[in-house]
């Protein structure tokens, strides 16, 4: 797996990049958000409150399975909305390294999610309505939830920008006849569909 | 209230309540709310002076209906589980009856517990409660997911319409315990439910915000009899063994025994008439085992053959049984999986002569089944009534394991059976004439039943 290491506009810490598209990072020494626009461009964005431990199982930097495929949590994200809050683990896989894989871990319930980025014409989010169907990628996608959640913060590397308090709407929705989850995140910046499966925990290895 | 938070991470956060002064703990480090159950009030737990945000009713008027309490700590597949919260709610619904020949639905009002538990994991389970018994129910993810309307939905892993038993809205009376987010009463959604096999019903839950509906979920409900559930929390056990919950979904029904006594004496009384015939025309009777041929003539006795498995993940094993006479087709085969999500069997039964369909059905198992059958595989019978002029059947019996991430597996087995041309086949005994005179006995009780139940 290929990594560079860049060092913290901050406080002058190496910061390692494991995804070679990553655009933002949180050193994890003095907590400083940097945004990478470029190989060169690198801007300090101020500190990033730390996530608090909730007493998840998972951590930065740990390497993980699921289903035989080995992953490398290399960030995470937190989103709050009004049922409470979910955490997005940034996984990446060396076999597939310009992969861009999530762990979603929300009220004991996982799904292991994998960025789209065939497609490009998203639904408006809007006029889409819970409880109809569209096509997108080819499939019938019924939609099952429309909210607004909120970012809560961020660690390691993350492969957008994003900033604490900025709202991102979201879609999700299940690929009738597949029963797989997806999800269309509006973010500010862009707007980003993820296709995913439903994980039980005890299908995830902590391998270290 | 007096914040004393274990500094701990392990351990559970403990307060007293700034109310009534209630020992409080909270299990889940996610829990940010919490209601007291001695006095009610809601608290903020992230706030410093645990603020106390509302009030629930006072909870003397919703006491549990059984053993189960907060706190206390049970045992599931393995996994110890706290509970950490009770939802007190109650169903307005229609309810969809038969009797008689006709059919309808009723309105219904019912009134149900639901338990969280959280285990070591922080994953959870969640336990319903009624007057007739308990479900656990289970989030899951359709393959046919739709938003139901009316009396008809589509069966959530098939996708074959089904009549909805049950439909209307649900709303918090009370709550108490701990919570990721603010529990209110009053706070309403909408539900409809139908009947699958195995004693699970599935349901699909939405609730509106703004005049618009935010959020579907789905569900599987599988009954739990008492007797296991006093085992699974270490209790001294006073259920029998035997006393399974009665078939009935979380969001209940009422029966009439009245009505009930009535049909079952009609129908022990129905199904003796046939025995009295026999007797009056002097039939030849003999027991049914001895005029049925039970070996199948099996032409692909190696059992399953993969369809799309490059895994080898998935086991499923042998037909155990199958016979079949002009009369029934009765089969039983056991099948393993590894640890899929969900699965469905599809059996579909022809005319080996010109492979005209005769039968097809398929059976959806739920996440819960298919983990247990995971464990310890099952054998599942299946009977079917025998179509006039067959020789022999086709059986083909297609099992798909829903694994996600490895997408389905699929595997087939065919069986070809023949059917033994017997003549009447019927089972003479005493049974028969003590079932009349104990449908007869019931039939006048029913009906002589006081009217105003």
């Amino acid at each position: 797996m290929s990594s560079k290491t860049i060092n913290c506009p901050s406080c002058g810490a190496p910061l390692e990049l494991k995804y070679r598209f990553s655009k933002m990072a949180v050193c994890g020494y003095c907590d400083q958000t940097t945004y990478m626009n470029d190989n060169t461009d690198y801007q300090a964005q101020g500190k990033a409150t730390p996530l608090i431990d909730y007493g998840s199982k998972f951590s930065l930097h740990q390497t993980i399975t699921i289903h035989e495929n080995k992953f490398e949590i290399v960030g995470r994200i937190r989103f709050s909305y009004p049922d409470g809050f979910w955490d997005e683990w940034f996984l990446i896989n060396n076999k597939q390294p310009d992969a861009e894989y999530w762990l979603q871990e929300d009220e004991g319930e996982y799904i292991l999610f994998e960025r789209n980025k065939g497609v490009t014409n998203f639904p408006d989010f809007h006029s889409t309505k819970v409880g109809s169907s569209h096509e997108a990628f080819g499939k019938q996608v019924f939609v099952n939830e429309k909210n607004t959640a909120q970012v809560m913060g961020g660690e390691g590397e993350l492969p957008f920008q994003v900033v604490q308090g900025e709202k991102a709407d979201f879609i999700d929705g299940i690929v009738i006849k597949k029963g797989q989850p997806i999800s269309y995140e509006y973010l500010p910046k862009e707007t980003v569909l993820y296709i995913g499966f439903d994980i039980k925990l005890d299908e995830i290895s902590i391998l270290k | 209230m007096t914040p004393n938070i274990d500094t701990n991470r392990n351990k559970v956060r403990q307060f007293k309540c700034n109310n009534c002064g209630g020992e409080l703990a909270l299990q889940n480090k996610r829990s940010q709310y919490v209601a007291c159950p001695y006095c009610g009030s809601v608290a903020d737990s992230s706030s410093e002076a645990y603020k106390v945000l509302t009030k629930m009713e006072n909870p003397s008027k919703f006491p549990p209906m059984r053993f189960l309490q907060l706190g206390m700590e049970g045992s599931f597949d393995g996994k110890m589980y706290h509970v950490i919260g009770r939802t007190r709610r109650r169903n307005t619904y229609r309810e969809y009856w038969v009797e008689d020949g006709e059919s309808g639905y009723s309105n219904e009002t019912w009134i149900f517990d639901e338990w969280l538990l959280i285990s070591e994991d922080a994953t959870y389970l969640i336990i319903a409660e009624d007057t007739e018994g308990f479900t656990i129910i289970t989030p899951v993810t359709p393959k046919y997911p739709t938003l139901p309307e009316g009396e008809k939905m589509a069966d959530l892993f098939s996708g074959k319409s089904r009549r909805v038993q049950e439909y209307g809205d649900t709303e918090i009376l009370y709550y108490e315990g701990e919570s990721t987010f603010l529990v209110q009463a009053g706070d309403k959604s909408s539900f409809s439910e139908y009947s699958g096999n195995s004693q699970t019903s599935y349901s699909a839950e939405w609730r509106y915000k703004d005049g618009e509906i935010k959020e579907i979920e789905f569900f599987a409900e599988q009954e739990i009899s008492q007797y296991e559930l006093e085992r699974a929390f270490g209790i001294k056990t006073k259920s029998e063994k035997t006393n399974v919950s009665t078939p009935k979904p979380a969001q209940g029904k009422k029966r009439n025994p009245r009505k009930s006594i009535i049909l079952i004496g009609a129908a022990l009384n129905i199904l003796v008439i046939p025995f009295l015939l026999m007797i009056f025309v002097d039939v030849k009777t003999t027991t049914s085992s001895e005029n049925i041929d039970v070996k199948a003539i099996a032409a692909n006795t190696e059992g399953w053959t993969n369809v799309n498995d490059s895994s080898k993940s998935v086991t499923f094993r042998r037909i155990v049984d199958m016979k079949a006479n002009t009369k029934r087709v009765d089969f039983e085969y056991e099948l393993f999986t590894a640890n899929g999500n969900t699965c469905i069997s599809e059996i579909i039964l022809t005319d080996n002569n010109n492979d005209t369909l005769i039968h097809s059905k398929e059976f959806a198992y739920s996440y819960e089944t298919t983990q247990k059958i995971a464990k310890q595989g099952t054998i599942v019978h299946k009977s079917f009534k025998t179509p006039p002029d067959i020789k022999f059947l086709k059986v083909k019996i297609i099992m798909t394991v829903n694994k996600k991430w490895n997408n389905e597996i699929q595997r087939q087995m065919t069986h070809f059976v023949k059917v033994k041309q017997a003549d009447q086949v019927y089972t003479n005994n005493d049974i028969g004439s003590s079932n009349f005179t104990l449908g007869f006995v019931l039939l006048v009780i029913g009906i002589l039943y006081p009217k105003k139940w």
